[in-house]
């Protein structure tokens, strides 16, 4: 089981963003795309998510063209972008209830991922009360409601305290360990951590990165 | 999306109640404002000076005393100010507010007055904002017809006197039963010497059915602003997981569009019976007709789908609530002004008039109107539809747009 991200190109008007990325991730695998703002780490999740087209390339999962059959790869991938994806007028189970049925909704808090991230402990709080790491925690779980094994993560853990990335790293590394795939759009060095393998985007390509724990040697390739 | 849909209303349902108070309040003032402005308008047409234009066969010498006399000065507790001009001109002049009412004589009427013979009603043509002074030119006219016939009956009555004195009376009674039954002829049917045409400020409305449709519009242009707390987005991290999740743009669009309406037609409806309410216990309100109910929903129903329609792309467009209020406020208001929902449209220049006409808040106005003028609807009725798919279809891309990020 594996994605693979063949040739994406993507400009903006007359500007290139994305200029033929090749990507390939076994199941089980986290990666890590790092780069300066604006580089196109974002744009590359997005276009992944189906929320904005390339201009040209390819994304598969185990052969099955994503960008042909849209809705195997609403199913196949949970995207969680930058920002708060929720309603911040409603509670937190008002919102969960926007992506789950109600009895998948009583096992997720039961049992299921939904209690591993924490989310039981503030279920009638309106959104708006939440922390940033509460609202990150439950973006994630409204994101993996039809446990998707591809996760895309728009920069998860920015901006939030130590222990809200502790239990965001922790459903992470369980996804790993289901055979999952995830791909971390990130600046932070505890999502780094996670990671099995690192790019950096640079003028619309992806070149991949020994991190070694250098911040340095990092800050030096961006 | 049936979800989706429910989880919008329940966002919009929360701001219902504030929003009742807010269009409560709204209209409190408004009401208030409008009855004291139709309240003046009545007090002031007792002292207001009027000009009235004669118009028609004006070339009799008795007649022309007649101007010159009223011109001169008369007794009634309106100052008249009378002038003679064509037909058309007066029509124009009307039109424009330069006079107050113009007065056609018709052909031959002073020589057939005096002969005794049937003539062709004198018309005077008005328009609605002066209904009281309508009232006022049928009594004028009245009496002076009246003192025309009493004069000139007093008048046969001496002649006849004067032909027994002088032994010249054989069959003069006979001849003084026949004029005195054409004379009594006359004042019993001397109501029908006028008729009255009525131009209306616009539509055809009274000012006040004109003014009731007016501050409707701006009411429900206005109830859709505190919406702007709920629709504009700076963040479009929720539309992004929507669609990466299958549910289109289009469909968020139409989720929030459908809650959207459905809390206008709410409010719609308080509105409706807050009005009715108020027309019964407002004794200034009594100059406006009341249409049947099912003629006034059937008018705002497609209105408020274009309002809503509207919110949905001024909320769209903005970038944060505080440009998205000055957008809407401003937006709507200066639409309502240049629609003439705030002045009568006939006293704007004719290119406004054209203008508003088209215009969505314009033709919202047209609309409603139609249920007091009993005019045809269908035409204001395509057109609101059509601004509310041109607004909705305006909107959609803007969001797509935003929604992927390319507006940076």
């Amino acid at each position: 089981m594996k994605i693979q991200i063949k040739d994406i190109y993507k400009k903006y008007g007359s500007k290139p963003v994305l200029q033929g990325i090749d990507l390939e991730v076994e199941a089980g695998n986290c990666v890590g795309i790092l780069g300066s703002n604006g580089c196109g780490k974002s744009t590359l999740l997005s276009i992944l998510a189906g929320i904005q087209p390339a201009d040209k390339g390819e994304f598969s999962f185990d052969g099955t063209d994503l960008f042909r059959y849209p809705r195997e790869r609403s199913r196949l991938v949970g995207y969680v972008p930058q920002g708060t994806p929720l309603i911040e007028e409603l509670t937190a189970y008002d919102n969960l209830r926007l992506w789950y049925s109600k009895a998948d909704l009583k096992t997720a808090l039961n049992s299921g991922v939904l209690q591993m991230l924490g989310v039981d402990k503030f279920l009638k709080v309106p959104v708006s009360k939440l922390s940033g790491g509460m609202k990150k925690r439950l973006s994630i779980g409204c994101a993996i409601s039809e446990r998707p094994p591809i996760l895309l993560l728009d920069e998860p853990m920015a901006a939030l305290d130590l222990s809200c990335k502790q239990n965001i790293s922790q459903y992470i590394k369980a996804h790993k360990a289901q055979g999952g795939i995830a791909l971390i759009s990130s600046h932070d060095i505890l999502e780094l951590e996670l990671c099995d393998s690192w790019y950096i985007m640079k003028g619309g390509r992806l070149t991949p990165f020994a991190y070694t724990g250098n911040l340095d040697e990092l800050i030096k390739n961006l | 999306m049936k979800k989706y849909f429910f989880l919008q209303l329940k966002l919009s349902g929360r701001l219902l109640p504030f929003v009742l108070g807010a269009t409560l309040a709204l209209l409190l003032g408004m009401g208030l404002i409008l009855s004291g402005l139709l309240a003046s308008f009545r007090t002031e047409e007792g002292s207001k000076e009027l000009t009235v234009a004669i118009s028609g066969d004006t070339d009799n010498t008795y007649l022309q005393w007649g101007i010159s006399a009223l011109q001169m000065g008369e007794d009634s507790p309106f100052s008249v100010f009378v002038v003679e001009m064509s037909q058309d001109k007066a029509h124009t002049a009307l039109k424009k507010g330069e006079i107050s009412a113009y007065v056609i004589i018709p052909e031959g009427l002073m020589e057939k007055a005096l002969a005794g013979e049937s003539f062709e009603p004198i018309t005077y043509v008005t328009s609605a904002g002066i209904e009281g002074f309508s009232g006022f030119l049928k009594r004028e006219i009245t009496t002076w017809v009246t003192k025309i016939v009493v004069y000139s009956q007093k008048g046969s009555y001496g002649l006849a006197e004067l032909l027994t004195d002088h032994d010249l009376d054989k069959d003069v009674n006979t001849h003084m039963t026949v004029l005195a039954l054409e004379y009594a002829d006359l004042i019993i049917h001397r109501d029908s010497i006028y008729q009255t045409e009525t131009l209306g400020v616009s539509d055809g409305l009274s000012t006040g059915d004109y003014y009731i449709c007016a501050a409707t519009v701006i009411l429900l242009s206005l109830m859709g602003l505190p919406y702007a707390a709920t629709y504009i987005r700076q963040d479009y991290a929720l539309p992004r997981m929507l669609h990466s999740r299958g549910f289109s743009t289009t469909r968020q669009l139409l989720c929030e569009y459908g809650a959207h309406l459905l809390c206008m037609l709410i409010l719609g409806g308080f509105l409706l019976t807050v009005t009715a309410i108020a027309l019964k216990i407002l004794p200034a309100l009594d100059v406006v007709n009341i249409p049947a109910l099912g003629d006034l929903v059937l008018r705002i129903v497609p209105v408020l789908f274009m309002l809503a329609a509207l919110n949905m792309l001024l909320f769209t467009l903005s970038g944060n609530m505080v440009s998205g209020l000055l957008l809407h406020f401003f937006g709507t208001i200066g639409l309502c002004y240049v629609s003439g929902c705030i002045y009568p449209i006939t006293a704007f220049p004719m290119p406004v008039q054209h203008l508003a006409a088209v215009l969505p808040t314009g033709i919202a106005r047209h609309h409603l109107s139609t249920a007091f003028s009993h005019g045809p609807a269908w035409g204001s009725f395509g057109g609101l539809i059509l601004y509310t798919l041109v607004f909705l279809g305006i909107a959609l891309p803007v969001r797509i747009r935003k929604t992927a990020g390319i507006e940076r």
